[in-house]
């Protein structure tokens, strides 16, 4: 992992460097003088060989120091651990909303099968998977904000200020990330749950008395879950990515806002940082499931082992 | 073929969905009601009406108009990212899946992990390698879409390269690249087709992200998601403005989720 | 009588006509008795042990005459009033051990299934104590180490030891084996007609022996049923059937049997 994470640095950094434009030559503007601009160069250490400059970039990740923003002079990492726990918070909220609201609904789902109710979720499952996550919001942002007058656009608090205020702002954002991806794993379970009920343990359980709900929550669920899993790993990483667009339409300064604006400012330790900081989340993600699946399933731990 | 439409009312939907858009974007590549960038202060925030059906945006311009403009670049550019994403993915899954050895397990580890990076995100960081703009922005997408494919493709050629059929086609003397593209290429079609399909969706709803953001087709063109994040600002006094364009783009991805739905459903009937 | 069965028949309704797959079955069972159901697959038998034991889904199928348990009819029962009969009086176990036993949950969990349903007044240590009881009442070794495993761990002739001991554990009244052994080893399938010989005899339980082998039949069955496209060809007491057979149909089976088992 920690090899995998080493090449997305080095493919990130060799990246940036490959692309034309001179970020001291940007940051001075097109008129500055060859001198001004070589001695920035040094201050800035571009003028050393390139992998001297990824080395040392490497050690100061390690150390945490990732290095100095260019267009705000400000020491990267600061900016980042300020941010960072809007957009977790933000995943985390989605995450929780997302398991919890498709379980029940897939088990009831799957409980009626081939009903009336079974149909028109099935529709509505198809609807929600369409809406893009930024037009939902933007949708949820006018009825809540200005119909229903619920909710201030707009009106963000931090953290620091008000913690509460903070998640009660957070919730719409939240449902507009999850909303898709939890149509996804209603869809998904459904189907998962099916596949295990025809199968003979299920069967075996009934002759024991249990009732539907019985079988379906002590036999089922578990191994209907062992597939959605692997969904929900990656739903992590594309609700952190939900998160920086749909920040925009609620006006939050998260992630994606240091994101946005130093990609528009070719500001590239920033860029550079916190892309590696989503890898890292990316492969947390990638081992939890991996966890996950060995807990879940006794069958995998004897292959491993 | 109407009786197998009705029996199957996700291609039913599907297919109507898809083709009223269809017919909306090769109709505004000739003609549109009005010029698309053309302003008017007197239709300002226009309420649709007769005049203009989807009303008008703060420049007095048609939003239907810009919708069929709009619509045609989210197609084009999804198109083209489904297109590249594709053939590259085929391209190195089938070289990888059918060869193996070093070099696929190299490949694969650093696909492994774009795999997992939502493609969005890797979008957005090719794109503040190159640059904004359309071109640009189908390219970095189609580039975020080659790690689905190949690992897709991948999976199924080493499949496939187990089976007898290959063998024998080794015997036969067949070249590597004749059993590659003439013998386990068209076996795999159909799990290509289908993801070819869902790949289509996540283009058209991370194009619409991306232009959302102020990254992709820029002004004066009318783009769906652009239209969207200018609309945000004017949600009280003309809610239509957001509201036809994000439904253009749900209607897109719902038709598109349904045939592909659809087609498997008649596929696993027909079999 | 225990069990009684009364002009039974299932008719399927999932397709365009309907189809009759049982017909006019009258049969009945005693407490203690172990009766084997013999045919030929598509003969009925196992729906029959299916519907005494009260798992025939519900819809798209009728249902015609009378199951009656003790008396109560399970046909038309409550589901609530059927579910405290399953597990408890009625038990069952399927052809395929590897695939009845939940394949996420430890065994013993599944062992105790029944009494955590049925007798609610056990506490954890009570019901530990009868799981273990019954796993090695079921001849398997080391029941600790078997208690804690998982399906995966363990053979299929020793699963099948299991699902007896998870069927037994509530203390039933009436045993369905449902072609219990036709997935096993031939060495492995005479150690389960034993076991499930000598639970007869020590627990005074009754069996619904379904199988399409009649040697396996002959060994265990005191009573035994022929079926043949859902309807009852013969019935009889064991000895009777195999030496004078009435019906060709019967005598056809018989004279299809392997001389080798017939040996044994």
């Amino acid at each position: 992992m920690l090899l995998t994470l080493l090449a997305v640095g080095f493919v990130v950094f060799a990246a940036f460097e490959i692309i034309p434009g001179d970020a001291a030559v940007s940051r001075l503007g097109s008129n500055a003088t060859a001198e001004s601009v070589a001695a920035l160069r040094t201050e800035m250490g571009l003028d050393r060989p390139f992998f001297v400059r990824f080395f040392s970039w490497l050690f100061g990740c390690l150390h945490g120091d990732f290095g100095t923003s260019y267009s705000y002079g400000m020491p990267v990492a600061g900016m980042i651990v300020e941010k960072l726990p809007i957009t977790l918070c933000m995943s985390l909220i989605s995450m929780l909303l997302c398991i919890g609201v498709s379980v029940p609904v897939a088990l009831f789902a799957a409980k009626h099968a081939g009903s009336r109710t079974d149909r028109g979720l099935r529709s509505a499952n198809q609807l929600v998977m369409a809406v893009p996550a930024f037009f939902l919001g933007i949708l949820l942002s006018w009825l809540f904000g200005m119909v229903l007058k619920w909710f201030t656009p707009g009106g963000y608090v931090s953290y620091k200020k008000d913690f509460g205020a903070f998640l009660a702002y957070l919730i719409l954002p939240s449902v507009a990330v999850a909303l898709p991806k939890c149509a996804m794993s209603v869809k998904l379970l459904r189907s998962a749950i099916l596949a295990e009920a025809d199968k003979e343990y299920v069967r075996t359980a009934y002759s024991r008395g249990l009732s539907t709900m019985e079988v379906l929550y002590r036999h089922v669920l578990k191994n209907a879950m062992i597939p959605l899993v692997t969904f929900w790993g990656m739903a992590v990483a594309d609700m952190i990515a939900g998160s920086i667009v749909v920040e925009q339409v609620f006006n939050i300064p998260g992630l994606g806002r240091i994101l946005l604006n130093s990609i528009a400012k070719r500001d590239y330790p920033v860029v550079e940082a916190v892309i590696l900081l989503i890898a890292l989340v990316v492969l947390l993600m990638n081992l939890l499931v991996d966890t996950l699946y060995r807990l879940l399933d006794p069958r995998l731990k004897e292959e491993q082992g | 073929m109407i009786k197998k439409l009705r029996q199957n009312p996700d291609l039913l939907f599907g297919t109507i969905f898809t083709g009223i858009l269809l017919l909306i974007v090769l109709v505004g590549l000739i003609h549109t009601p009005y010029p698309t960038t053309q302003m008017s202060a007197a239709d300002k925030f226009a309420a649709p009406g007769l005049m203009h059906i989807f009303g008008c945006d703060q420049y007095g311009r048609d939003i239907f108009s810009r919708v069929m403009e709009g619509l045609g670049s989210t197609f084009v550019i999804a198109l083209f990212t489904v297109l590249i994403g594709s053939v590259s993915g085929v391209l190195i899954g089938s070289l990888c899946g059918y060869f193996g050895g070093l070099l696929d397990d190299a490949l694969m580890r650093v696909n492994d992990v774009l795999f997992s990076f939502p493609s969005i995100l890797l979008a957005l960081v090719i794109v503040s390698l190159l640059g904004t703009g359309s071109v640009n922005v189908t390219l970095a997408l189609g580039i975020a879409f080659v790690p689905s494919f190949a690992r897709i493709v991948r999976s199924e050629v080493k499949k496939q390269a187990a089976l007898d059929y290959v063998q024998s086609a080794r015997l036969m003397g067949a070249s590597h690249f004749r059993i590659i593209f003439v013998h386990i290429l068209p076996n795999i079609l159909p799990v290509l087709a289908s993801s070819v399909m869902i790949g289509f969706n996540n283009a058209v709803l991370a194009e619409a992200g991306l232009s959302y953001l102020g990254i992709g087709v820029q002004p004066p063109r009318a783009s769906l998601g652009r239209m969207l994040s200018e609309a945000q600002s004017f949600l009280f006094t003309a809610p239509w403005y957001a509201i036809f364009p994000g439904l253009t783009i749900v209607l897109l991805v719902l038709g598109f989720a349904l045939l592909a739905e659809g087609m498997t459903e008649g596929g696993r009937d027909a079999s | 009588m225990l069990l009684e069965v009364k002009d039974f028949g299932i008719e399927f309704h999932d397709h365009d006509r309907p189809e009759r797959v049982v017909e006019d079955l009258d049969f009945s069972l005693d407490t203690g008795e172990i009766l084997g159901i013999v045919g030929e697959s598509g003969s009925g038998k196992s729906l029959t042990g299916l519907a005494i034991a009260g798992l025939l889904p519900r819809k798209k199928l009728k249902k015609e005459g009378a199951i009656l348990f003790e008396g109560q009819d399970v046909l038309r029962m409550e589901r609530s009033a059927l579910r405290e009969l399953q597990g408890d009086e009625i038990c069952m176990i399927f052809q395929e051990p590897m695939t009845a036993l939940n394949p996420t949950m430890r065994i013993g969990r599944q062992v105790e299934e029944a009494l955590r349903i049925h007798h609610k007044e056990m506490d954890a240590a009570a019901r530990k104590e009868r799981a273990l009881l019954w796993l090695r009442n079921v001849e398997l070794e080391d029941a600790e180490r078997v208690y804690d495993s998982y399906p995966h761990e363990l053979s299929g002739g020793m699963r099948q030891r299991v699902c007896i001991a998870a069927a037994m554990v509530g203390g039933p009244k009436l045993l369905i084996a449902d072609e219990p052994t036709t997935a096993l080893d031939v060495t492995v399938q005479a150690q389960i007609i034993r076991l499930l010989q000598r639970i007869n005899e020590e627990e005074k339980v009754a069996i619904l022996f379904v199988s399409h082998d009649l040697s396996l039949i002959r060994q265990i069955s005191d009573n035994v049923l022929v079926m043949q496209k859902g309807r009852l060809v013969e019935k009889g007491p064991v000895e009777k059937i195999f030496s004078e057979p009435r019906e060709e149909y019967t005598k056809k089976l018989i004279a299809a049997i392997p001389r080798v088992n017939l040996d044994e």
